[in-house]
């Protein structure tokens, strides 16, 4: 591939930053098409070192409430990546324990942060923004989405630990748990964003213990997303599993249609659209699996104002005629996809 | 050796924070709320400064880290602080 294509590419998926360093490393002289990259590892190097000056006075002012938070990935994976500029952020999200959202989100208040409307759980500062989690998959806009397995705040408590970013000492999850997380944020999305699978490839770097991850899927009840995301790893990006993982995989074997789903996932240049059907894979009856895509089709009407945020409150039927729509449309782009990749 | 020699090459601020990249560093300053991006050359210095390095030291250093002679060694490093000086980040 040329470098102003991979440029290109990198820089669409938020990695430029990480392939100019690469390319740094690597002692490839300066050219036109890295001058790009270079721009963007600077900007995002900046942005980064100001949003996390910006956090870490967060967390000194919340106090005693430090304990009742935790940062998941990917602010918290930052600190894998080589330096600030590898990795774009566009916010942090912050698990808060049960029942303590109220308060954090008053804490945050008071500090001037302030939600947009309809988003009450998005906070915006100078710089930083959070998303605040009492769930960690998002389980209480979906409620279905826990038969696919769940990340609830008090089993991520359980490794939740200290690790250092950029200088300040956060609150995160375990790294196996990270890893789970990650995995799942991922297939929930369709790989839709290549740069979560870098994230994956750098928390597979770091595992030292492949047999607490499957501990901790067992745990949680979310093993098909991080089998998934072994075999892209595996596949799409060349990491090299140790025995352990090779011997996981072969035991757990994907079914043809998660396979399809995968690489379909893959080969429509992640746009997200498998995600929600491959996510579904996870979901052990029949009656539970589409009970789960019938509600992440059409959840309920908080949700989806938040998807059509032109629509007053008043007029929230009309939101689900809206999204038929939305989703025909989504079906007729792939069916459109298909064909032509049937006829060439 | 003169008193000059012995001194420090220049002293930093002390809230003013560094971080090394890959082709440079950046340097942010916590009263301006500016960042500056420094290439490889300016990053060196910049850590010459850090160490406390004097100037007989740091154009040592220069010279053999970059195979420049002396005389350009001397008019890059006095350009370089003078520029440090000029957005603040050196003590008064």
């Amino acid at each position: 591939m040329r470098t102003t294509a991979a440029a290109a590419l990198a820089g669409a998926e938020q990695l430029g930053g990480l392939l100019y360093r690469r390319l740094m490393e690597g002692g490839v002289p300066p050219s036109g098409a890295i001058a790009g990259l270079a721009r963007e590892y600077h900007e995002t190097a900046a942005e980064n070192l100001l949003v996390m000056r910006e956090f870490a006075h967060v967390l000194d002012q919340l106090g005693d409430l430090r304990d009742q938070v935790l940062v998941l990935p990917g602010a918290a994976l930052l600190r894998l990546y080589p330096d600030l500029g590898c990795r774009s952020m566009d916010d942090v999200d912050l698990l808060v324990a049960p029942g303590r959202g109220g308060v954090v989100r008053r804490a945050l208040g008071d500090m001037g942060m302030r939600s947009p409307r309809r988003h009450p759980d998005i906070l915006v500062g100078e710089r930083l923004t959070i998303d605040l989690h009492e769930r960690a998959l998002n389980e209480d806009r979906v409620s279905s989405r826990s038969q696919a397995g769940s990340l609830t705040a008090a089993a991520l408590w359980e490794t939740r630990r200290c690790v250092e970013l950029d200088g300040m000492i956060i609150p995160a999850a375990g790294l196996e748990d990270e890893f789970i997380y990650s995995a799942a944020h991922a297939v929930r999305h369709g790989y839709s964003r290549l740069v979560w699978l870098a994230d994956l490839a750098f928390l597979q770097q770091a595992m030292p213990d492949w047999e607490l991850l499957q501990f901790r899927c067992r745990r949680h009840g979310i093993t098909r997303p991080v089998l998934y995301a072994l075999h892209l790893l595996r596949r799409e990006l060349g990491c090299v599993l140790p025995p352990e993982v090779l011997f996981w995989l072969h035991a757990e074997p994907l079914g043809s249609l998660e396979r399809m789903l995968l690489r379909r996932a893959f080969a429509d240049g992640c746009d997200g659209e498998w995600g929600d059907l491959l996510w579904s894979c996870g979901v052990p009856r029949w009656r539970a699996r589409w009970s789960f895509l019938l509600e992440t089709a059409f959840p309920r009407p908080r949700v989806l104002l938040q998807v059509f945020p032109f629509l007053p409150r008043g007029l929230a039927p009309l939101a689900y005629f809206l999204r038929l729509f939305q989703l025909l449309g989504r079906g007729v782009r792939l069916g459109a996809r298909v064909l032509r990749r049937l006829g060439r | 050796m003169t008193e000059a020699d012995t001194k420090p090459v220049l002293r930093i601020r002390e809230e003013v924070e560094y971080r090394a990249l890959a082709d440079g560093g950046m340097i942010y300053d916590p009263e301006s709320r500016r960042i500056h991006h420094l290439n490889r050359t300016a990053a060196f210095i910049w850590q010459l400064c850090q160490e406390g390095c004097t100037a007989d030291v740091a154009l040592g250093r220069l010279c053999q880290d970059f195979a420049v002679d002396r005389e350009r060694a001397q008019r890059d490093l006095q350009a370089m602080l003078a520029e440090f000086a000029a957005v603040g980040l050196l003590q008064e």
